[in-house]
């Protein structure tokens, strides 16, 4: 094998190489990235919100109503009805109103963060992505929260218009979002 | 006077090799060999305590690194951390992160006792306030979070919140895939808990696997992200002890074998020696631990340690055969009488060994007694395989001139210095003792590691103490009723100021009281307007009581192993175990706690300790009666003419012995106080003199005993003198003993009256 010849095997097999750690890391298909950045708004940014609850034993849903504002390393949701209750989101975990954070809570409040942020790069590394008409179905990677939740669902072209938590107990809650009332206003 | 041609000579070794080597393979598959130190204690030992102990996993091994980062570099650290722990666990050395407990598990036990268990802070508001659980659930149900329990059964969703609520296993620390988090203003903990399935006691498996996380620790390094470390786990302080034990194996051992064998060239010149005292030290083992086969269904490994440790004296009695058999068939007919009776007399001795309670003294008992059997059959052929070659010129004049000097002293004279010596000894060794049988006292591990694991100890609250509450019963139901009665009195011993924390059964899993409360608050409240309401605001009916599933233990429970113990035999105990932080040995505790029925404070140190004084003071009671036996035998067999000098002789040999005991021990103990292993040297003190005063009072010139009696005594000094550099505290005990009780023994032994000397005793 002349010089010339084994550089060029080494340069294919360094390329080849790449391009094998890159299909392992398997990132974000352009379309995901595009249909993320249309979801996303500027932060911060606060909306309505109304969840409707699906729990398995009981005859009807459950609904709630309130403000969701959602900041870069924050967000509060504020259900006003039926009873007031304020929780704070952070990377660390959710915090009642003057409580400390629920215990491991952390997993979870990390990935709503990411889904209301958009955040595609913490998407990326939690979830497995799929894409089909207006909807971003989230599968969870981590074990530790496959145990709880099947999915996340994320519709909206503009942005997001309804989340959707699908549990694994069969529970499902439908949160949807109403901009209106808070168009153009940024939250503080 | 067949036996006489060498061919015989060893025509009849090679029988007795393959008669022991036969009865070894037919016996070996029915054998099963101990290794757990459990099997070496007294035999009287508590069925409850061994149960706990057979359960304590020694074999599977635990160690945690914790790291301090600076926030900053915290997320670069915990990258480098996750990538280099993926590398360490595909390693050979099998290391996996200890498991942290199954989420599924954990859900899918709570969840199927759902509407029976609460917390007890939870039970106290459901009696005195249920309201608040009320709103509480109605929160919780329009939070954005998942649910798991069957809310027709536990509308309060009470064993979610039990859940949430139970015990950390890392206080502060926050489990985030293998590692646990802890942020502080500005620096990050990561503490990682490792286990692998290497064995705790293998020097190997130890090297490998800190050899493996030592490469993790490199790695690190490399990536320049300042850091600091701290390492905990026995698998450390096992490959820390075993590196120094190599580093003394590899000086002492080698510089006293050289000695050993530059002495016996020097003195025999000859290499047939060398390669007879070989075959009679391998013959003589085989031989042994086939007799301890043989005697026992399931000997202890540690047998064979110190059996490999006695076994040396062996030697001995090919340099007396060997020595008396150069000097003409006359001085070979003197030699034999004296090493019959050295040989019974010590056989006899150990087999006193097989009265004690211990297991391992009654091994070793018989493994002395068959292998000293064997060696003395071997030295009587020393003549017809002609080792008969003399020692050295130099040798023998040497002797003769420590012979002659040691006639300066009248018999007269030589009798009071002996038995002034011998009281003048015991009373100093008994003024001077002190013992001390904590297995502490015998670690061995270094200022740093002791330093880091008291660290860690700090930093996580991950460990507690070695004692326990252990709760015995015959039955798992009277275990539960037990165990739950402690439990409750746990805080008023935390108030009391006896313990600090506790790691108890109940802390997961509702006392059976507890249960029935929770049970007869929710029925009450389910018949009030407040839960009336809450039930039809839900839209469901009150939940119907499960009464079967509550009079079952929860066995399916992920940790209901980790505190109830039992036994595949049906007559043991069932144990249940509560574990104590910061406990104290206070009178009013262990009283307290032995006011309880079926209830004990029970430590495996404190149990380890006192075996191994049981083992001290089995060993010193057997000396004591060796010495009375020696007496009595020597008093009638002792070759002297009239019964009065034998007597004498008698009294004379057993002074020596004691001098030499009481004067190792009351030496030893200025550097540290006795403990079991200095007894071990005293038994290699107590048969080399035996020996040693059996020779010298014997018809063989002097000259000639004390010329094999000098090389027994400095290669033996040489030999196990080494070890009392030992930083390994139980092996230099051993040393220390053995090389001041030979010592003294070979300068005392030529004070002694030959039975052939014309002086009167």
């Amino acid at each position: 094998m002349t010089p010339r010849v084994l550089l060029r095997v080494l340069i294919i097999g360094a390329l080849l190489w790449s391009e094998c750690t890159h299909a392992n890391e398997q990132p974000l298909e352009p379309e995901v990235l595009a249909f993320l950045q249309q979801q996303q708004q500027p932060l911060p940014f606060a909306v309505d919100f109304e969840q409707q609850r699906t729990i398995q034993g009981l005859p009807r849903a459950l609904l709630s109503s309130g403000t969701l504002t959602v900041a870069a390393d924050k967000v509060v949701w504020h259900t006003k009805e039926p009873l007031d209750q304020r929780l704070v989101i952070t990377a660390t975990g959710i915090q009642p109103d003057g409580e400390a954070a629920m215990r491991g809570s952390a997993v979870i409040a990390q990935l709503l963060l990411a889904v209301l942020q958009g955040d595609a790069e913490a998407i990326d590394k939690n979830f497995s992505v799929q894409l089909a008409a207006d909807c971003l179905t989230l599968t969870p990677k981590l074990e530790q929260l496959q145990q709880f939740v099947q999915a996340i669902e994320s519709c909206g072209n503009s942005s997001i218009e309804r989340i959707q938590l699908i549990e694994q107990q069969g529970n499902r809650s439908s949160i949807t979002f109403h901009y209106e009332a808070h168009n153009g206003v940024a939250a503080h | 006077m067949w036996l006489r041609t060498k061919f015989a000579a060893w025509l009849s070794i090679a029988i007795v090799v393959l008669l022991a080597a036969g009865l070894f393979w037919l016996r070996l598959p029915a054998v099963s060999w101990q290794s757990s130190l459990l099997d070496t204690l007294p035999q009287e030992a508590d069925p409850a305590q061994q149960v706990y102990m057979a359960h304590q996993q020694p074999n599977e091994q635990r160690f945690m690194l914790l790291f301090t980062v600076a926030n900053d570099d915290f997320a670069a650290f915990a990258t480098a951390l996750r990538q280099e722990l993926a590398e360490l666990t595909s390693s050979e050395a099998e290391i996996q992160p200890l498991q942290q407990l199954d989420a599924q598990a954990i859900v899918s036990i709570y969840a199927e006792y759902a509407g029976q268990w609460a917390s007890p802070s939870d039970l106290t508001t459901l009696r005195e306030n249920p309201q608040q659980l009320i709103q509480y659930a109605q929160q919780r149900l329009q939070q954005p979070l998942p649910l798991w329990v069957d809310i027709q059964q536990d509308p309060l969703l009470l064993s979610q919140r039990l859940v949430e609520a139970l015990p950390e296993p890392l206080p502060n620390f926050a489990a985030e895939g293998p590692l646990y988090v802890r942020h502080s203003a500005t620096h990050t903990s990561i503490v990682v808990a490792l286990q692998s399935k290497a064995d705790t006691l293998s020097q190997e498996h130890s090297r490998t696997v800190v050899a493996h996380t030592e490469q993790l620790l490199s790695a690190l390094t490399a990536t320049a992200i300042p850091h600091e470390v701290i390492r905990s786990g026995l698998v450390f302080h096992t490959d820390a002890a075993a590196t120094q034990a190599k580093y003394e194996m590899t000086w002492f051992g080698g510089l006293s074998l050289a000695f050993v064998l530059i002495l016996l060239w020097w003195v025999f010149r000859s290499l047939l020696h060398l390669l007879y005292s070989l075959v009679v030290v391998s013959v003589s083992t085989l031989v042994g631990v086939t007799a301890v086969m043989w005697c026992f269904n399931s000997p202890h490994v540690l047998t064979l340690v110190f059996a490999t440790t006695l076994i040396g004296l062996c030697i001995d009695y090919v340099f007396h055969a060997s020595i008396g058999a150069s000097h003409g068939k006359n001085n070979w007919q003197q030699v034999v009488p004296a090493l019959l009776l050295g040989a019974a007399t010590t056989i006899v001795g150990f087999l006193l060994l097989t009265l004690l309670s211990l297991p391992l003294l009654q091994q070793l008992g018989v493994f002395m007694a068959a292998a000293l059997v064997s060696v003395t059959g071997l030295v009587l052929l020393i003549p017809a395989l002609g080792l008969t070659k003399p020692t050295t010129l130099r040798w023998q004049r040497l002797h003769q001139k420590v012979a002659r000097s040691y006639q300066h002293v009248a018999p007269r004279t030589g009798s009071i210095i002996l038995v002034v010596l011998a009281i003048t000894c015991s009373i100093a060794a008994w003024q001077t003792y002190r013992s001390d049988d904590a297995v502490q006292l015998l670690a061995t591990s270094s200022e740093s590691l002791l330093a880091q694991e008291q660290e860690m100890r700090e930093q996580t609250q991950a460990f507690y103490d070695s004692e326990v509450i252990l709760i015995k019963a015959t039955s798992m139901n009277e275990l539960y009723q037990r165990y739950a009665r402690v439990h409750r009195r746990l805080v008023d011993w935390q108030q009391q100021g006896w313990l600090t924390s506790w790691q108890s059964w109940f802390d997961y899993v509702p006392t059976p009281q507890q249960q029935q409360q929770v049970s007869d608050a929710l029925a009450q409240l389910w018949q009030q307007p407040a839960g009336q309401d809450y039930l039809a605001w839900l839209g469901i009916q009150p939940p119907q009581a499960n009464l079967s599933s509550r009079q079952q233990l929860p066995k399916a429970h992920p940790l209901y192993e980790n505190f109830f113990y039992t036994s595949a035999d049906a007559k043991q105990p069932v144990v249940g175990v509560i574990r104590l932080r910061g406990s104290t040995t206070n009178n009013d505790f262990t009283q307290a706690i032995a006011a309880l029925n079926g209830v004990e404070l029970f430590s495996p140190l404190t149990q380890a300790s006192e075996a191994l004084g049981h083992y001290r003071s089995q060993l010193m009671q057997w000396m004591m009666a060796l010495v009375i036996l020696l007496f009595i035998v020597l008093s009638w067999r002792l070759p002297y003419s009239r019964r009065q000098q034998r007597y004498l002789a008698s009294l004379h040999v057993s002074a020596i012995i004691i001098t030499a005991l009481s004067s190792a021990l009351a030496i030893a103990a200025l550097w540290q106080p006795l403990n079991a292993f200095h007894f071990v040297g005293a038994m290699l003190v107590i048969v080399l003199g035996i020996d040693y005063g059996i020779f010298c009072a014997s018809r063989i010139p002097r000259a000639h005993a004390l010329q094999a009696i000098s090389i027994s005594a400095l290669t033996t000094m040489f030999a196990f003198g080494a070890l009392s550099f030992s930083q390994t505290a139980a092996i230099a005990s051993f040393g220390v003993t053995v090389l001041i009780g030979v010592a003294i023994t070979a300068v005392l032994v030529p004070l002694l009256t030959p039975a052939n000397s014309t002086h009167s005793v």
